[in-house]
């Protein structure tokens, strides 16, 4: 392919599809955006939830350990 | 600058404010970016909005000595390019423009018919490339950088993508 064809071809194109160029942003997405934000915020993982259930069953079985529990944190 | 760097050390301990701060100063780079390769307004808003999500999701790993606009960019390419996939028959050029010298008008808009159609037709990955350097003109170490592939890479599907529109163009009986 010589250079004057690919040239050719790259006008045709062009000429075929607008290009889009700079386009301004109508709206601020900030809002949309923090939607999803405050559920980064209280997402637990599963790590804290086995965790957690494990303090729950260990205090009912052996309540003293709670306290002890409670004196480290 | 320093601020600057400070605003990103912020954000990779997960601060909202440096995020949002972020976000108001780059929202616009993203979407201008994600609206030239999808080529429709709202989903490209959509589009920069689940960025900006992957972004924050993504602070811990982030390097604050790195460009932000570049990393951004390329999670947004990346996204891009999953929405090509999807909507790979739903993604239509069909803008109507006019002619510099129509000579034979109807002849003419038959060939912009069938590059458009043939564009259609592109594999995503080649669609992307072709789309940023035979129609926006983007430089190809800036579609590089985008992609996170050599400049190499670029030219190759850049030729793929040429190749391919003019065998396609020849099957629909265009002129070349």
């Amino acid at each position: 392919m010589n250079e004057s064809r690919n040239e050719h071809f790259s006008k045709m194109i062009r000429t075929a599809i607008e290009p889009i160029g700079v386009q301004e942003l109508k709206k601020d997405l900030w809002h949309q955006a923090q939607v999803k934000l405050p559920q980064a915020g209280i997402s637990v993982s599963v790590f804290d939830w086995v965790l957690a259930t494990l303090v729950v069953i260990l205090s009912f079985f052996v309540p003293e350990a709670f306290l002890v529990l409670l004196a480290h944190l | 600058m320093e601020k600057q760097m400070e605003l990103l050390e912020r954000f990779t301990t997960g601060d909202v404010e440096a995020f949002e701060t972020l976000f108001q100063q780059y929202q616009k780079n993203v979407y201008g970016w994600i609206v030239r390769i999808v080529r429709n307004p709202t989903a490209a808003e959509e589009l920069t909005v689940e960025t900006f999500w992957r972004v924050y999701r993504s602070h811990a790993r982030f390097d604050a000595t790195r460009s932000f606009e570049a990393w951004t960019r390329r999670i947004a390419t990346n996204l891009a390019l999953d929405y090509l996939k999807r909507a790979r028959n739903e993604v239509e050029f069909t803008e109507n423009i006019s002619f510099e010298s129509p000579t034979d008008p109807a002849t003419r808009q038959d060939t912009r018919k069938q590059i458009q159609e043939a564009f259609n037709q592109l594999p995503p990955k080649l669609r992307l490339t072709a789309t940023l350097a035979l129609v926006e003109d983007v430089p190809y170490e800036e579609i590089a950088e985008s992609l996170g592939i050599p400049v190499g890479t670029v030219k190759s599907r850049v030729f793929k993508a040429t190749r391919l529109l003019r065998s396609k163009l020849r099957e629909l009986g265009g002129e070349l």
